[in-house]
């Protein structure tokens, strides 16, 4: 009989042959897989064109998503989507605004900003202190109205929330509502999930946040392939639970 | 000349995406398979040295998010503007939560509060306090999201949830003659949430795994130069 491990090392094989085959036939055969359209990320590059055209900020967080805890694979999948999103902005001199609880998130996000101007050859309008951290950790009340308060000081015309939030994530829907900013949010805590899907303006639901850097930046082979295995292994477990349910019934 | 000089920095930079994606492989694979090791072998000894190492730089970099804090609420001073006093609030509390701390650490307190340790009580009377006052709002904020959702665009997926929204509200409701609402809910919970809550976790546990499997290939931004 197999034991978990054996499960863990069947789910990570897989994942590694679909991504690294997924994305060599990708990158020989010179076309990316066509992927579904998903509302939240179409309204990011909205939302960040936006605040270009209106002078205004965005604002971007990973919530409590921390580096070196269980949530560290969410903090990268949510810098990536700041990257992105910041990359597309870095040529005007203003920096979004972004907030977060992990002090390592914090360290990391400032590299990617610096990265994500350096991209464009505009080093010098990067800004460190425009990354706030809230001295708070997980499901802080306190930081989802601290980043309200400190989003709407800052002229910002977007709030992209995408990571791990809980029921404070409500707070900083509420002022978006209020003051007619555009609000996509998701969360890997169920609690912050629900609360997202009814305020979003564009919903991401579920696994669709690790998805994220392969719509925001198409032309990227290997970001592609996390998509093609991802597929894969939820028909691989789709399968596996069928299977499981017709032989035990 | 220049453009010599630029190729070659280009070179030195990928040199160092590689070294980065060599090491990330090598102690993320290490750390990987000392995690299902037994605790006494090499490698999971190994392991258990990266993940203490990884403790230590996160005890670091909470005094790098203090000085991120601190500096940000100092540079709003000096530039009397709107919220500078809650900059000066954050300030003087900071200080103050530190001078209590390091009372509480040496035993300093003397005649009622003789060997208590202030630093909890003031936690537990100031901010669970105020947290619980701003969680009790966020009921109501949801109520008005429902309310403005439905405004918004009216799908089949926004009135299925306005319909559990209303079932469980009424469902809670301890009215006897509402018992059948209350069944409902439980039912509710019990079968079609529970589904949706895990099929919403498996989908989140393989978006990890392929995210993880890009990080151990070397090929996230956070240890690439552009």
């Amino acid at each position: 009989m197999a034991n978990e491990n054996t499960y863990f090392w069947l789910i990570i094989t897989l994942a590694f042959v679909m991504t690294v085959l997924s994305g060599t036939i990708s990158s020989r055969r010179r076309r990316l897989p066509t992927l579904r359209p998903i509302p939240g990320y179409e309204a990011m590059p909205r939302a960040v064109d936006e605040s270009i055209e209106s002078d205004r900020r965005l604002h971007l967080s990973p919530g409590s998503a921390a580096v070196g805890q269980t949530s560290t694979i969410t903090a990268i999948a949510a810098t990536s989507i700041i990257y992105a999103l910041t990359e597309r902005q870095s040529f005007l001199n203003r920096s979004p605004l972004v907030t977060l609880t992990d002090p390592v998130t914090m360290a990391m996000t400032n590299d990617l900003l610096r990265k994500a101007y350096m991209a464009r050859e505009n080093l010098t309008a990067y800004r460190s202190r425009v990354v706030s951290w809230f001295p708070q950790g997980q499901n802080s009340v306190a930081f989802g109205a601290g980043a309200a308060i400190r989003a709407k000081s800052m002229d910002t015309s977007s709030h992209i929330m995408v990571g791990e939030f809980g029921p404070e994530l409500a707070f900083i829907g509420e002022v978006s509502m209020r003051f007619r900013q555009n609000f996509v949010a998701a969360s890997t805590n169920l609690e912050g999930q629900a609360i997202a899907y009814v305020q979003s303006d564009a919903p991401l639901i579920g696994e669709e946040i690790f998805v994220g850097s392969a719509y925001l930046e198409p032309q990227s082979t290997t970001f592609a392939g996390g998509v093609v295995a991802l597929d894969a292994l939820r028909w691989a477990i789709i399968i596996a639970i069928i299977i499981a349910a017709i032989v035990n019934a | 000349m220049q453009a010599d000089r630029k190729t070659r920095r280009r070179r030195r930079l990928k040199l160092g995406n590689a070294v980065n994606a060599t090491l990330v492989l090598a102690l993320g694979f290490t750390t990987m398979v000392g995690l299902i090791s037994p605790a006494d072998s090499t490698v999971g000894v190994t392991a258990d040295i990266f993940l203490q190492l990884a403790g230590v730089l996160a005890a670091v970099a909470v005094l790098v998010g203090v000085s991120n804090l601190l500096f940000v609420h100092l540079g709003r001073l000096p530039r009397v503007r709107k919220g500078g006093f809650y900059s000066l609030v954050v300030i003087l509390s900071a200080a103050a939560v530190t001078a209590v701390h390091v009372l509480d650490r040496t035993d300093a307190w003397g005649g009622d509060l003789e060997g208590e340790k202030v630093g909890p009580r003031l936690f537990g009377v100031i901010q669970v306090t105020l947290e619980s006052a701003l969680a009790g709002l966020v009921f109501f904020f949801l109520v008005y999201a429902a309310y403005r959702l439905m405004r918004h665009r009216v799908t089949w997926a926004n009135l299925v949830f306005l319909a559990a929204v209303l079932i469980v509200l009424v469902g809670w409701l301890p009215l006897k003659d509402w018992e059948g609402a209350g069944d409902v809910r439980d039912w509710l919970m019990e079968i079609p949430v529970t589904a949706g809550s895990r099929g919403l976790l498996i989908g989140i546990g393989l978006g990890t795994v392929t995210v993880g499997v890009r990080v151990l290939l070397g090929r996230e931004r956070a240890y690439r130069e552009p």
